[in-house]
């Protein structure tokens, strides 16, 4: 699938990648010039489409949701219809940088001169956008930029700002392009920026933006990262992005949680993502395993709750599980019959440690104090409770 | 002007009184003190809640009511629109409760309110509470404690970890000056910086505990200021345990210069004369030892 799931709601890392050739899909409205290209699940799929698109120079690429690909041998340029049915075979049900190709976008070869590299580049340290051009492209960007004599040309733009072409070109005159029509190169940067703005990217990456041999600029490979918050507005994205959840996440979307299956043997149920966080350091200090992230958000209710709990104790390899709410104005009774709920359904006797704090507190403990294997903390410490799970699971 | 950006002058407004949450966290806000005057909701003028007058828009509110903040709680595909209105209406502070907010609006709304001089808090935020004066935003009033004149400022990225270090200081006896939720987002409009520095100017504040977490350089964006500090900074940063994650690729991991990891948060805080906390509970002991209390 096209998407990597977030692996957790407070990190810097929660974007979603969006694979090439519905990158690509998604930059055809604003003007830009793509390579003709189709994608194959089969090799014999992927010769179709080559025999379609005519000529003898093909490009067959692995769809994968990692970069480095180029370097590990997922870009195949194939001079003949039986080299790209041979590139399918070998790229198709087999596993390059951790990721199983599932899928080939095969498109036709472009004469390029020259290639370079353009990106829109959202700047979480100064909440601007970067637009970046290098003049050293390729698969090498990253250690020619960090090279001496490689400049990175830089242009902030401010959020929201309509980026006007003149302003472009005045920065390009800058930087003292030979042998590229400035003109067009500007344009081709005002519709990156333009896509960039109105698909929420957190990232737009062209590389190699190539200049062929005519001198016009096409769109080689594409790097698209999607702010999920974006995603209400972005339908098309949204429902792909649905579609690509394993049945749990898809569950706890529904719920209205953040959860992260991880490698352990506890289940945890927080509200907030800090104090989430903050309880899976503190069962790793006392050598415990958390099986998963899961962060309530505001709205506690006895049906989340109840979801919740279920969902993480689904797996057969839990230990044991660790409650760990604050209310705030949220009724934490609710809280409790969600708990009592779920413990109905959930088969065997692992302990359960609930620490609730909030609006109805009382009446929630003396609720759950009454379940078997279930212990209550009373106190403010997540150490307190995360102690007596240890001690109860051994 | 405040100490804490309000005060029990501040005529505060809430945008989005007339939903579910809006009109519960506004009955809170009221039952801690908090000066508010006016709800806003578009076309739900001339309604009542929780005793206060219910405006179209927030420049009827300042016209009527001499509105000069605001918390917003307006779902996140309003949220956009509710906060220009307010900078537009020349509030002086505005506190962003609302969660999902795209990035793209709020990097926006951050340039907007910048230029315009208003001081916008969040979003994805619990909010301030200041104990005497009230609160904008969600924290329970509950786990505070209230009429010590002297005490601890708390500043976090996270909110229900914030109450937890909260709730610990007040237990060991440790009151606070004021506590504010900076929020959860890459992007946030009021960073740590300018509430150190608020914090650093009040002689009623003895000491500071810098509630942080993995991802972004939010923490070490903050030590430039924390060096020049006067008083002692406690710090917690969460998600130490937390598998890393993905590397940001090609220029992308050149331009943000890596990072974001718990380990390089603590090395610049440590550098910068902060102590870390390796759990909530340590918070109030640490800062007794270093705080002064005249």
């Amino acid at each position: 699938m096209s998407f990597r799931h977030p692996w957790c709601k407070a990190a810097e890392e929660e974007f979603l990648i969006i694979s090439e050739d519905l990158a690509k899909r998604l930059l055809a409205p604003y003007g830009l010039l793509l390579p003709p290209g189709q994608v194959a699940e089969t090799p014999a799929a992927a010769t179709a489409i080559a025999d379609e698109i005519g000529g003898s120079s093909f490009v067959v690429k692995a769809l994968i949701p990692t970069g480095g690909r180029g370097k590990a041998g997922g870009v195949r340029v194939c001079r003949s219809v039986e080299a790209v049915a041979e590139a399918s075979q070998s790229l198709i049900g087999h596993d390059l940088l951790g990721c199983l190709v599932a899928r080939v976008l095969v498109e036709k070869a472009m004469p390029v001169a020259r290639e370079i590299y353009a990106g829109i580049i959202t700047n979480l340290a100064t909440g601007k956008l970067d637009m970046v051009l290098s003049f050293e492209g390729g698969v090498d960007i990253e250690a020619n930029a960090k090279s001496e004599g490689h400049k990175i040309w830089q242009l902030q733009v401010e959020p929201g700002d309509v980026l006007p072409l003149y302003r472009v070109i005045r920065w390009l005159r800058q930087a003292k392009i030979e042998n590229i029509n400035l003109d067009s190169l500007a344009r081709v940067l005002v519709a990156l920026y333009r896509a960039a703005n109105d698909l929420d990217a957190m990232l737009l990456e062209i590389n190699p933006l190539a200049v062929l041999t005519d001198g016009s600029l096409a769109i080689l490979d594409c790097k698209l990262e999607v702010d999920d918050n974006g995603l209400p507005r972005q339908p098309e994205l949204a429902e792909i992005y649905h579609q690509s959840l394993s049945p749990r996440e898809a569950r706890a979307l529904d719920l209205g949680v953040s959860f992260v299956p991880l490698e352990g043997d506890i289940g945890v149920m927080t509200s907030g993502a800090g104090l989430g966080m903050c309880t899976l350091d503190l069962l790793k200090q006392q050598g415990l395993h958390p099986a998963n992230f899961l962060d309530t958000g505001g709205g506690i209710s006895k049906t989340l709750v109840q979801g919740a709990l279920e969902l993480i104790m689904e797996p057969p390899q839990i230990r044991g599980a660790i409650i760990n709410l604050y209310g705030g104005i949220n009724r934490m009774l609710e809280a409790a019959n969600g708990i009592v709920a779920a413990l109905q359904k959930i088969p065997g006797r692992r302990p359960l440690v609930v620490k609730i704090l909030g609006n109805q507190q009382e009446e929630a403990w003396a609720m759950l104090e009454k379940l078997p294997n279930v212990h209550v903390i009373r106190v403010v410490q997540t150490e307190a409770a995360v102690s007596r799970l240890a001690e109860l699971v051994g | 002007m405040a100490t804490y950006w309000i005060d029990k002058s501040t005529r505060a407004i809430v945008q989005g009184i007339t939903g579910k949450v809006g009109q519960a966290q506004t009955h809170w806000m009221l039952e801690a003190g908090t000066p508010l005057v006016a709800g806003v909701t578009p076309g739900r003028g001339g309604q009542v809640i929780e005793g206060l007058p219910v405006f179209n828009s927030v420049d009827e509110a300042v016209q009527k009511e001499g509105a000069n903040a605001s918390a917003i709680f307006v779902p996140a595909s309003a949220a956009r629109e509710a906060v220009l209105e307010a900078i537009e209406s020349r509030l002086q502070l505005i506190v962003v409760i609302t969660e999902h907010i795209p990035m793209r609006d709020t990097m926006e709304l951050k340039a907007r309110a910048r230029s315009a001089g208003v001081t916008v808090i969040g979003p994805n935020c619990p909010g301030l509470f200041v104990p005497g004066v009230g609160k904008l935003g969600i924290m329970p009033a509950s786990i505070f404690c209230q009429g010590t004149p002297q005490g601890v400022g708390v500043v976090g990225r996270s909110a229900t970890l914030s109450y937890e270090v909260i709730a610990n200081l007040t237990e060991a006896g440790l009151g606070q000056t004021a506590a504010v939720g900076i929020g959860g987002d890459p992007v946030v409009c009021t960073e740590f910086v300018e509430v150190l520095k608020r914090f650093e100017a009040d002689p009623m504040t003895k000491g500071v505990v810098l509630v942080g977490e993995i991802g972004g350089s939010a923490e070490e964006r903050a030590t430039s200021f924390i060096v020049t500090m006067h008083k002692p900074v406690v710090s917690l940063i969460a998600g130490q345990a937390l598998p890393p994650g993905r590397r940001f690729g090609h220029a992308g991991a050149i331009i943000r210069a890596g990072g974001g990891g718990a380990g390089q948060k603590i090395k610049a805080l440590r550098e910068a004369g902060v102590t870390i906390a390796d759990s909530p509970s340590q918070i109030p002991a640490l800062m007794k030892q270093y705080m002064v209390i005249s």
